[in-house]
């Protein structure tokens, strides 16, 4: 069973927010101190820590220098230092979710409107930390720098109320979700996604990710309804009219021959070949369970003709020969059929899936304009400024 | 005493040429027939008692090998419509080589003919073994509930063409993955000379196919060097491996291995339970399940179906495997699955064969139940569930 690939449809991030240089730095010192000093009644949890509450705070402040100095690499491997002395992998939950509350807590009261630039670095660097975890196969490590990542996103989202503010809070929440995104198991995902659709509603991976995990979960209408709001927003986006033409065949029968029209719409040669490829096997499979079989045939052929070497499209082809009785001539058109390197994924897995790349290059700008709010943290821990980094 | 002792140098001389009388010819098949899918083949020597081996040969191929009477055994010609060359070579005790063949034509395309040998491989097993010493009158063969004449009766060693149908996706990455390779090189390792296998690896698409070879250093080679990457169809790569089975000879098996159920496929586990069931192909599933996994029939969603669709999917699945007279081996340890695939082969090497002409055939392309019975109680017997009595 596929698993753990975290993907995407082809949608560009609107547009990137700006932000203002604001001096922060006594006020995150003493929101750090503050968090250290709550945190302390937590630890009588479980087994005692191995690090002291201001050895902890000095050590986290240690981290966001790094990250100020600009070395996010680095920071990052601090804070894995850090946080898998401090709470390993016994999932302590109740001692973990008091820390990170205290410390959300104490910012909350520390920060005002002028230095909530800050966040956005460090929000970042909780999300870059998530991957590092699920990578070092560290799940309830994972799961921590997520639940830090959003609240700070939801934080600054609320606190900043601007639309730059919520449209980058938004893009930590979906780049955190996409990440979840399993083909089997979407739950988490979907969390995320509708916590940042909230925050930002036209963000386009949120709607995106609504409507594929309400069809996975066989709610076609609620699907519909986001990828609707998603068109509405960015009328040419194919991946979200296949997404959506599926729902409609599967739900009523008026909305299937919305379907089975848009299908046919998608079969255009100025479409991805991914989505050509569905286009075409979707609308044979209609049409084979209408019993039209030589409709089906000839969807497919179009589709072979167009598309050749399809694997999909030549499978379905040889099905419907041999259930005609004509198992040679399958055999021939399954001969055609050569293995691959697997570098290059079948469309029924791209559909499932959302696009590396697409992902990476939302991260990729997630850093750069996290480096917007560096200054503000710089301020706020004293510490040197990135060479270079005019900000 | 002269004259005595030339007595015995007249019987040797004699029995010379009695060995030298040895006759061999091919009963059936006969040349003018066309024969297709299942063939009973029945060749006679005489005298039998200077048979030393008869060796059987289709369009070129060794299928079978005696080395006492009777002569006789069932074998696929697969579903072409071509000729066939069968040929038959004798070697005699004395060491004397005999042969004879019959060639038979292609169907003309206004020729009708009643073909109709069932061939049934049949595992029997009890308390915790296979049992091997039956013999023909301990089977009953019931076709759509009427008991049949066995016109065929093997057990034992024969020949037979298999698909290892890998699952190379991405659950199967590190650990998982090089067990399997090493799982299915014992089977390959395992083969003898008359068998045949195909190497086929997938994920949600093909990613390796080798060609049906004997060549065991070859499909071994084609064990190595994957990655594991991407989804998973088995319902694709099930078809795509029964359809490549269908073109050729003798007894045909896949097996497949996976963790996990299917996801991308395109094809429906309905169309290619069809498939199973006229290919005729000994399936089995090596499942890798992991431990604690409660639930027989897994329980997911996916973006082409849901939760009620997979799991009949599923149940497809299963029943295709349970029809064609194979079996699903759950494996919940990397541990177990050498013996898994090993065991496999020897179940393969311990089945008995039986053939039938359906005393009732219509020709109509319904489905006809079969079941196999055997008179001693407390025996567990697996067979191929039926067959489309074209």
């Amino acid at each position: 069973m596929q698993s753990g690939q975290v993907l995407a449809p082809r949608i560009e991030m609107r547009q990137r927010p700006s932000w203002r240089r604001r001096r922060i730095g006594p006020w995150i010192a003493a929101a750090l101190w503050l968090c250290s000093q709550l945190v302390v009644p937590s630890y009588g949890y479980g087994k005692p820590p191995k690090l002291g509450p201001s050895e902890i705070q000095s050590r986290y402040r240690d981290v966001l220098s790094i990250l100020a100095a600009g070395d996010e690499d680095r920071a990052l491997e601090a804070l894995f230092e850090l946080e898998t002395l401090v709470v390993g992998d016994e999932q302590p939950w109740k001692r973990v979710e008091d820390f990170w509350r205290l410390k959300l807590r104490a910012l909350r009261e520390m920060l005002d409107a002028d230095s909530l630039a800050l966040l956005m670095p460090v929000m970042v660097l909780h999300h870059d930390a998530n991957q590092m975890y699920l990578e070092r196969n560290r799940p309830f490590l994972a799961g921590h720098s997520r639940i830090m990542s959003v609240e700070l996103a939801e934080i600054y989202a609320d606190r900043a109320n601007s639309s730059a503010a919520r449209e980058f809070s938004g893009w930590v929440m979906t780049s955190l979700g996409a990440m979840l995104w399993y083909p089997t198991s979407v739950i988490s995902s979907a969390d995320l996604f509708y916590r940042a659709q909230m925050v930002d509603p036209g963000n386009p991976i949120a709607l995106m990710g609504l409507g594929a995990a309400y069809e996975r979960n066989a709610n076609y209408e609620k699907a519909i309804d986001y990828l609707t709001r998603l068109l509405e927003l960015d009328p040419e986006n194919s991946v979200a009219a296949l997404h959506r033409a599926l729902c409609q065949m599967r739900s009523d029968e008026t909305s299937r021959e919305q379907g089975l029209e848009a299908l046919k719409h998608l079969q255009r040669p100025e479409e991805p070949s991914w989505v050509r490829s569905i286009a075409h096997q979707e609308l044979a499979r209609a049409q084979l369970s209408d019993d039209d079989v030589e409709s089906a045939k000839a969807t497919i052929r179009r589709g072979l003709a167009a598309l050749p070497g399809d694997q999909q499209l030549a499978l379905q082809l040889a099905l419907v020969l041999d259930g005609a009785r004509r198992p040679k001539e399958a055999l021939g058109v399954l001969g055609g059929i050569a293995p691959g390197d697997g570098q290059v994924p079948s469309p029924r897995l791209i559909y499932d899936v959302w696009e590396p790349s697409d992902m990476q290059d939302i991260r990729d700008r997630l850093r750069r304009d996290a480096t917007l709010g560096l200054p503000a943290l710089v301020d706020k821990l004293g510490v040197e400024a990135p060479a270079g980094g005019e900000q | 005493m002269k004259r005595l002792s030339v007595l015995p140098t007249l019987a040797v001389v004699l029995l010379a040429s009695q060995a030298v009388a040895l006759e061999v010819w091919i009963e059936r098949p006969r040349p003018s027939e066309f024969v297709v899918g299942q063939v009973e083949v029945l060749i006679r020597a005489a005298p039998e008692e200077e048979v030393g081996t008869v060796q059987l040969m289709v369009d070129g191929r060794q299928v079978a090998l005696f080395d006492r009477p009777p002569f006789r055994v069932a074998v696929d010609v697969g579903q072409e419509n071509t000729e066939h060359e069968f040929e038959v070579l004798v070697r005699s005790v004395a060491g004397e080589l005999k042969s004879a063949s019959v060639v038979t034509p292609a169907l003309r395309i206004d020729e009708v003919v009643d073909l109709g040998l069932q061939q049934l491989y049949v595992t029997v097993s009890g308390f915790g073994k296979r049992v091997l010493d039956l013999a023909e009158e301990d089977f009953r063969i019931l076709d759509e509930g009427k008991r049949q004449e066995i016109v065929t009766f093997e057990r034992g060693d024969i020949p037979l063409t298999a698909t290892l149908l890998l699952d190379c996706s991405l659950s199967m990455k590190g650990d998982r993955l090089a067990a399997a390779l090493q799982g299915a090189n014992e089977f390959v390792e395992g083969m003898k000379p008359l068998d045949q296998a195909m190497v086929m690896l997938f994920s949600d698409r093909l990613l390796r196919a080798t060609e049906f070879s004997e060549d065991r250093e070859m499909l071994s080679q084609a064990l190595t060097r994957v990655e594991a990457a991407g989804g998973t169809s088995i319902n694709d790569h099930l078809f795509l491996a029964l359809s490549r089975l269908e073109a050729v000879q003798g007894r045909r098996v896949v097996v497949l291995f996976s963790d996990g159920s299917d996801v991308h496929s395109v094809l429906p586990m309905e169309g290619v339970l069809q498939k199973a069931r006229s290919s005729r192909a000994l399936i089995y599933w090596i499942r890798l399940r992991d431990q604690g996994e409660d639930s027989e029939v897994p329980e997911y969603t996916s973006s082409w179906r849901n939760v009620e669709a997979n799991r009949r999917e599923f149940k497809d699945l299963r029943l295709a495997i349970q029809e064609s007279g194979g079996r699903i081996e759950v494996v919940e340890s990397l541990e177990e699955l050498e013996e898994a695939f090993a065991g496999i082969l020897a179940e393969l090497r311990e089945q008995y064969v039986l053939g039938y002409y359906p005393s009732e055939a219509k020709h109509d392309g319904g489905w006809r139940d079969v079941r196999v019975r055997i008179e001693k109680s407390g025996l567990d017997v697996r067979t191929r569930g039926g067959y489309f009595d074209y």
